[in-house]
Formats: C-alpha cells, structure tokens, sequence
C-alpha cells in the first residue's frame, strides 16, 4: 500500500505541478499578448527588435480586396526558362511528355488534327484556364470589385474573373475556356513552436490566392492537342516574391484534376515577372500556331517505359 | 520538498518572466513561425521531362539566360569529357540538382541537442549524394578563400509563408546537362512555399560570368510518406578509356555551331541558342518569322521587368582579382591541423607548426614581410625554422630576407650541409637551384639574405613536425624555377603560382616559361591529389592566388588551359598571325573568370604568351 500509496501521492503531486504551470503560462501569455490590446503584440514587439518575420495583424474588413496580402495587381510577363520547346512553339502531335494522361488521354491527343481545330474556329482551345498560364503571355490584374479579382492575359485576349466568396459553377450552366472561378486567401501553412503558440493571432494570416475553378469548356493542356476534359477542376495558387535585385515575381501553381484524361493531377509551376507598366502589352486574338516538325515519341513502349522515336509523316510547314 | 521547490522556482521564473519588459522577453523567444518543409516529398516531372530525363540535345540551349560566353563555354563541351576519371564521380551540383532527373526528396530537421531549437535541414535524394543542409541559426557564410562544394553552403530564413534560402561556396557545375555552365562565382536564391501537401520551390540562380539574366525555375513536389529515398548512389570512377594522354581534354574547337538539335526539331537555328530575349512573349514574333523562312526585321531589345538584373562585366574584367582575394594585409585561413594559408596581400603562403617550429612556403612581397612576422606569431612561438621557396619573384619570395633576419642566421655546418632545425640553428631556405641562381644574377631586394641553404634540382623531401614533404620542382612553367610542395600525411598540396583562381596563369616566357609546363605541372598535382567522397574533400590544393581547392577544381582550371592552349595551337597552324588570334577571343568563354584587360598580366599578354610558345613548336616540327 505505502509504495501505491506513493506512487498516487506522485502523480498528484506531478499533476498539481502541471496545472500551476500551466496556468503560469496562460498568464504569461495573457500578460505579453494584451499590448495596445493587440492580441500579436509580443511577436509585433520582437520584429522591431531583430529582423524576423512576424504574423502580421489581420486586416479590417471582409472583402477579397481589404483582406489581400499578396500585392498580385499589375502587369506581367511570362519568363519561359521551362518547356521553352512546348510553350514558344507547338511541339508535334503525340509529344505528350511530362502530362500524366492515361490511355483515353494519349488517344484523343494523337487524334488531334489543328486543320479540324481551325475548320470550327476552335482557336481558343489552347488558351483555356487550365493552360492560360503556360501559354507565353503577358498578365494584367487588376480589382474588377472589391470581391472580384480580374486577370487578362494579351495572348488570346482571354478575362478571368477571380470571385472571393462567389457561388461555384452550377451543373446546367454553359462551360467556357475561362469557366467559374472562386477565390479565397488561403490560410497559411505557417508552424509556431513554444511560447510563440500563445500568440498566434485567431486568424492566420493568409499570403496565398487560392483559385478553384469549375465549368470549364473542354481545351488543350498543350497546344498540340493534349486534351482536358469538362469534368477538370482546376485548382491554382498564386503566390509572390522579391528576388534579392527587387524584382517581384509571380508563381502561377496550377493543379489540373480530370477524371477522364489524366492518370493523376498535373501539377505545374510557372513564373511571371512585374512589369512596371503596360506599355508593352499586346493584345492578339486565340490563334492557331501549327506544329512544327520534331521528333516525337510514338508507337508502344518498350520493356523499360519507353517509346521509340520515329518521324512524323504530316506535311511540313 | 524538493518538488516544491522546484516547482516555487520555476513559478517564480515564469512570473519574472511576464514581469520582464516585452522588448527583452522577446530577445529569448524561439525561431519565428515559419513553413515546416521536412518530409519525404515526391517530384513531379511534368516540366521539361525529356530534359531532365533521359537528358537534353546538344546544342538545345532553349529556355537558357546564356550570355555569349555561357553560349561559347556550352558549344565547346563535350560530354566525353565525363568520361575523365576525376569527372565520373561528379554529383549534381547545387544548380541543377534540385530541379535534375526528377528528385524525390527526404528533408529531415536537425535540432540543437542541448534546447531542440530547430537549427536547418537537410536534404538528401539529390542524384550522386550531394546531399544539403540549410541552416537556420543565423551562422555565417565560410570565407570566400574557403573549399567549395557541389551543395555550396546553404542558410534560410523565414519571410512571410517562405522559406528563403540563399547558397554560396559552390563549386563550378552546369544549369543544364549538355554544357551549360554555372560558374563558381554563381549564387542561388530559393524560396520554398507549401500548399498543404505540395512544396514549391523558386530558384533564382544568379551567375554574373555566364547568365544575361537569373536562371529561374521551379519545382513541385508531393508530400508522400514512405517514399523511400534511395541514397545509396555514390559513384566510383573507372578507367573507361586506356591509354589516354594524363591531360587529354574533349572539347569541341571554337566556332563549333551544333546545329543537329535546330535542323531536328525544326526550329531556326538562332532560337535554339538561348538568351535572354528568346524567353519573353516578345521574341514570339520573331521566331514565327524566322520558321517562316523569313528574315526578321532588326528591332532593339530592353529586357522586361522593374528593375535591372546587374551590370555586365566591366573594362577590368573579370570577377577575378576580386577585393576579397586580393586585399592588403595577412588573412590566416586554417586549412588542416597545424597547416595555414595565409593570404598576404593577396599572395597564399603556407605554415606548417608544431613542436619544432615553423615552415613557411613562400612568404608574399617584401612590402607585407613584418605583417606576416606579426601573424605567424599568433599561429606559433616557434621558430621559423625553414622557408621553402616556389619561385624567385619577388610576389612569391620578396619577403625570405625578412623572415631570415628574424630566425638568425643559419648555423654554418660542416660540408655535409647545415642541419636546420637543430637547437639554436637558424631559418634555412630551401629552393630549387634555379631559384638560387636567379636570385644571385637578378637585381631583387631578398638576393643576398634569401639565398637558398638547400639547393636541389627536380625533388627534395624533408621531415619536419613528425609530417613528410615532398618538394617537387616543375619545369618550365610559369618559368624555370617553380616547385610544388606536397605535406603528405595533412594531404595537402601547395601548388603555388601554378594554379591561380583569379587569373590565367602568369606565364614569364623570358625566364622559362611555357603554357606546356603549367598543365604538365597541374597534371601532376591532379594525379597526386586524391579525393573525397564524390570528386570532393580528400587532398586539399593550395592554390598561388584564391580559394582553396579540391582535385577537380584543379581538373576545371588545367582543363581551361588544355582548351585555350588547343585553340590557339589550331589558329597557329592555320597559318593565323598573332592579331588575328587575339581578334578571335580564344579565352573568350573564361574571361568574366580569369581575364582582364589592364593590370600587370592582361588576357591579351597570356594569349601571346601561348601564342609565341605554339608558333616556336610548329615552326620546329615544320
């Protein structure tokens, strides 16, 4: 009995000790959280003090526009140092490479014919949502309303419309190259550690655009065919930084999700360079670049994954 | 009780602690809130797979910031080239591997034993085991004289939702596998950002010597537990190709156009060469014009943006001869235990100390002779017992008849010779003979006091410290009367003015010298150096001027010289007069490295150098 009697005695002890602790700490943290009545003032106070990155105080407001972070308005410009041969161009028919399609989606892009594309004025396919920021281009965004984010791209002269708290796409609605779009701020991913968990703000600060976007018309991931389906949902995330000779840049992540062309998501990041003004944009209608006359992988693969290369036979340019 | 009273002091701690003002608290708060990138994340190559698959075309530098000499250093690679031993283990290096074949990445946090404060991350997966760590304690970048490494040395801080990462120290590798370079003077900037279980890496990579523009990709990854990262890929070299002459150097002969890639894929010739302008919506026109078979119109180029990216290299040329590595004064650099590189303006020296005194190699100009007295002192109170000379020029040795005084007069011996090192004995100099005479027929301000105790032609070895060194003289090279000194059981390597980070070397034709001897000499050192894991660390080279080296940083630097000497070798039996060399730019792909156009050894002054020496050997032969 002595030695359970103990062994209680300790856990209560251990667990009266706890609770004092604890309640000494909430103290703490109420005492370093109530300057000026803000609820950050300890995390505020330390970045005045050393150079780190604190919370920051949420914003007033509820709008899209009051409660933005990321300064995304302004004029952009596609820096194509990636897929440069699969942007600045159109690769061969049946260069699918890198787009995770699965059988259905390998067909429909080897049945792709631009002469058919151009026949029904389909000029527009390649400049659908789920490819407008792989295409070359240049991006103005700009605050349509206060919940109302607009990008316009000069390639294809296509308008997005970006709406924060915005119904979603409706079944029976028509699909467009653009489809329906709803924004939010999306909350950070930050991770507090030790006393700092006491000051996290109620709301977390948001940096990122998160894009949700539905209804779209059936298009082109690739210029040369690669399809995308109605049923694609579109997530995207745009983010920016500052590179250290102060040019700001935009990352454009867009997550392309269809069920009936893709084995898994197609995840791409590109990057947009701030342009000062819009003196150099250029509006050009959708347009049908034919595709040049590279090699391109076609017939079954092989035992290692591979498929062999052979020439196309369609005319030359 | 004694729970209570820990229990009253840690209260009462905690009490003081919300008593204290917010401003000093604040000072002990941990690491901000930032992104936790650790995890096993799966790469998705959906972007430029081919590429970084199976591996780019020769001659496709699309989607590349290349200048003109980043386009002239990628046209004159060859890929045979890695065949090299010393290049087969070669992992990719920090620009590359991030975005390589498609990298799954295993991120691990390293935290401070003594408080599990978060101190950085490493990163393993990357191709060839060159793994990174980012360090988030806020330490200080190594010294630029410091050995580089293919991961390059990594510290991130928090900004917002990223992580901003910024590397430097790293060795000299490529943007792209088929030649495109990213100098040893190229920094990268990273920022990574998480959208709940997908990373995102931005890289900035900035490289004044052979990008117009920052190279900027990015990368996506997939939280995926239980990846399974395979580590175990570390490379081993093999003789590949017998028979091959020590300093044989695959490249292509300048104004080699690859035109393969362009003709295949259909596109003109001019897009497939990389370059800022080709990698806007604006050159779309352009190109449509020329695949048209049109000629388009000339039209000036201002490259987008807010702000301008730095400026080109400037008359002096060059990065090199930088104020870092040539400041006035002594820096000590410690280089393995009981061995030092001491930067004297500009100058490397090297000391060895231990329980018998001092050996110093070289000992810089006499102008910052008592500088270096007054450093040696702090590394060690003994005696400088020897000082071993690798050149008689007064950069190199200007400062012996200082650093004899100071150690007294060696002790006259019998005919055996003195017996430095003895009690009571004072400085001995060693050198080649070479040394000796042209010290005693050339006017120079150390002749009488610097002259050599010990004297030998080819190689001298001594016993000093309980360490072995070799000293091996090199014929004619920068000139006549060079040595390298190789301290064996440090593994280090001092190879004097032979190899030089921040210029050509300074070859002195009138006295001996000749481009053949410098690369026989560094081919020397590069099959005596023996490296580390990965064609790094092992046997550290101690360059003349610069950082300190591994083998194939000496690899990278004789090859440089194999290929300019080979081109000017071409235009000389072509028939081709010195001007003419010089108007083609056979360095011209080195010079944001090793040129410049004013100072005291000028591009212009190495290339008639090889020039003169390549013209007396095919007139002979002819």
């Amino acid at each position: 009995m002595a030695d359970s009697s103990g062994v209680h005695s300790g856990r209560k002890s251990a667990r009266r000790h706890s609770v004092t602790v604890m309640v000494l700490i909430t103290i703490c943290s109420s005492v370093l959280a109530q300057g000026d009545g803000n609820q950050v003032y300890a995390v505020q106070q330390r970045e005045a003090d050393a150079p780190l990155a604190p919370f920051p105080v949420p914003a007033n407001g509820s709008s899209g526009r009051e409660t933005a972070r990321e300064h995304l308005e302004g004029w952009w410009v596609s820096y194509v140092t990636e897929d440069w041969g699969l942007r600045m161009i159109t690769p061969p028919k049946g260069n699918v490479v890198g787009i995770p399609l699965n059988a259905q989606g390998i067909a429909a892009a080897n049945a792709w014919d631009w002469q058919t594309d151009e026949r029904q004025h389909a000029e527009c396919k390649a400049f659908g949502a789920a490819a407008l920021t792989h295409v070359p281009t240049r991006l103005h965004i700009e605050w349509q309303d206060d919940n109302t984010l607009k990008i316009q791209s000069d390639a294809g002269e296509q308008t997005r419309l970006l709406r924060f708290g915005g119904e979603p796409y409706q079944q029976g609605q028509q699909p467009t190259w653009q489809g329906v779009s709803t924004a939010e701020w999306e909350p950070t991913q930050l991770q507090a550690s030790g006393l700092e968990i006491s000051t996290i703000p109620p709301a977390p600060p948001s940096y990122s655009l998160k894009v949700q976007t539905t209804g779209l018309r059936a298009a082109y991931l690739r210029a040369n065919g690669v399809p995308y389906s109605e049923q694609t949902v579109l997530t995207e995330y745009f983010d920016t930084v500052t590179a250290p000779n102060g040019q700001d840049w935009l990352l454009a992540t867009s997550i392309v999700d269809d069920p009936v062309y893709l084995q898994q998501p197609y995840v791409t990041t590109y990057a947009f360079k701030r342009e000062p003004d819009g003196s150099r944009w250029h509006p050009t209608p959708c347009y049908i670049d034919r595709p040049t006359r590279g090699p391109q992988p076609v017939g079954p693969q092989d035992g290692l994954g591979r498929r062999h290369i052979d020439w196309p036979t369609y005319p030359e340019k | 009780m004694h729970r209570h009273l820990a229990v009253f002091f840690s209260s009462a701690l905690l009490l003081a602690s919300a008593s204290m003002s917010q401003t000093a608290l604040a000072q002990y708060l941990p690491l901000p809130a930032q992104i936790d990138i650790s995890g096993e994340w799966g790469s998705r190559v959906y972007k430029d797979f081919l590429a970084r698959g199976p591996g780019p075309e020769l001659g496709d530098y699309t989607g590349l910031p290349l200048n003109d000499a980043g386009r002239l250093r990628a046209q004159s690679w060859d890929e045979s080239e890695l065949s090299a031993p010393e290049e087969q283990p070669v992992p990719h290096p920090a620009c590359y591997s991030m975005w390589g074949p498609g990298t799954n990445l295993r991120i691990q946090k390293i935290f401070d034993p003594r408080d599990s404060a978060l101190l950085g991350y490493t990163i393993s997966g990357l191709y060839g085991r060159a793994d990174r760590t980012i360090w988030l304690d806020g330490r200080q970048s190594p010294s630029a004289f410091s050995e580089s490494t293919w991961a390059g040395f990594s510290v991130g801080k928090a900004e917002r939702n990223l992580l901003v990462v910024t590397t430097t120290n790293m060795k000299e590798g490529y943007i792209q596998r088929n030649g495109a370079a990213c100098s040893d003077r190229a920094t990268m900037v990273e920022y990574f950002v998480r959208h709940g279980d997908l990373l995102i890496d931005m890289t900035f990579i900035n490289d004044p010597v052979y990008l117009e523009e920052p190279m900027v990709r990015t990368m996506d990854w997939v939280l995926t537990p239980d990846l399974g990262i395979d580590n175990r890929v570390l490379f081993q070299s093999a003789e590949e190709v017998a028979d091959r002459p020590e300093d044989y150097v695959p490249h292509y002969s300048l104004g080699a156009r690859h035109t393969e890639f362009a003709k295949e894929s259909g596109l003109p010739f001019e897009a497939t060469q990389g370059g800022s302008r080709t990698l806007y919506p604006d050159y779309l026109p352009r190109l449509r014009a020329m695949i048209a078979g049109k000629s388009p119109a000339p039209d000036p180029w201002i490259v987008p943006g807010t702000v301008r990216d730095p400026p080109s290299v400037g008359d002096q040329g060059a990065y090199g001869l930088s104020p870092a590595f040539d400041a006035l004064g002594v820096q000590i650099v410690p280089v393995r235990k009981s061995l030092y590189m001491l930067v004297v303006n500009g100058q490397n020296v090297v000391a060895q100390v231990g329980p018998d005194g001092v050996l110093l190699v070289d000992t810089g100009p006499t102008s910052a002779a008592g500088q270096l007295l007054t450093s040696l002192k702090s590394l060690s109170d003994g005696k400088i017992q020897y000082v071993v000379d690798t050149d008689f020029t007064d950069d190199v040795v200007g400062g012996v008849a200082t650093v004899v005084e100071a150690g007294g007069a060696p002790v006259a011996a019998s005919h055996y010779g003195a017996l430095p090192g003895t009690v009571g004995s004072g400085t001995t100099v060693v050198a080649q003979n070479l040394v000796a005479y042209h010290l005693a027929t050339q006017p120079h301000p150390s002749a009488s006091a610097a002259q050599p105790g010990i004297q030998f032609t080819n190689y001298r070895a001594l016993a000093f410290n309980g360490e072995p060194i070799e000293i091996w003289g090199v014929p004619a090279a920068i000139d006549d009367a060079n040595s390298v000194v190789f301290f064996r059981k440090a593994d280090v390597i001092f190879a004097g003015n032979l190899l030089d980070t921040t210029r050509y070397p300074r070859i002195d034709a009138v006295n001996g010298g000749a481009i053949e001897g410098v690369i026989n000499g560094l081919t020397r050192v590069i099959k005596s150096a023996v490296p580390g894991r990965n064609a790094t660390g092992g046997t550290l080279v101690i360059p003349g001027h610069g950082h300190l080296c591994n083998q194939i940083d000496v690899v990278y630097y004789r090859n440089m010289l194999v290929i300019i000497r080979d081109r000017v070798r071409d235009m000389v039996r072509k028939g081709m007069t010195l001007p003419r060399v010089l108007a083609a730019e056979p360095t011209a792909d080195y010079e944001g490295l090793y040129g410049s156009k004013i100072g005291n050894w000028t591009t212009e002054m190495f290339v008639s150098a090889i020039f003169q020496h390549e013209q007396a050997i095919w007139r002979h032969k002819k």
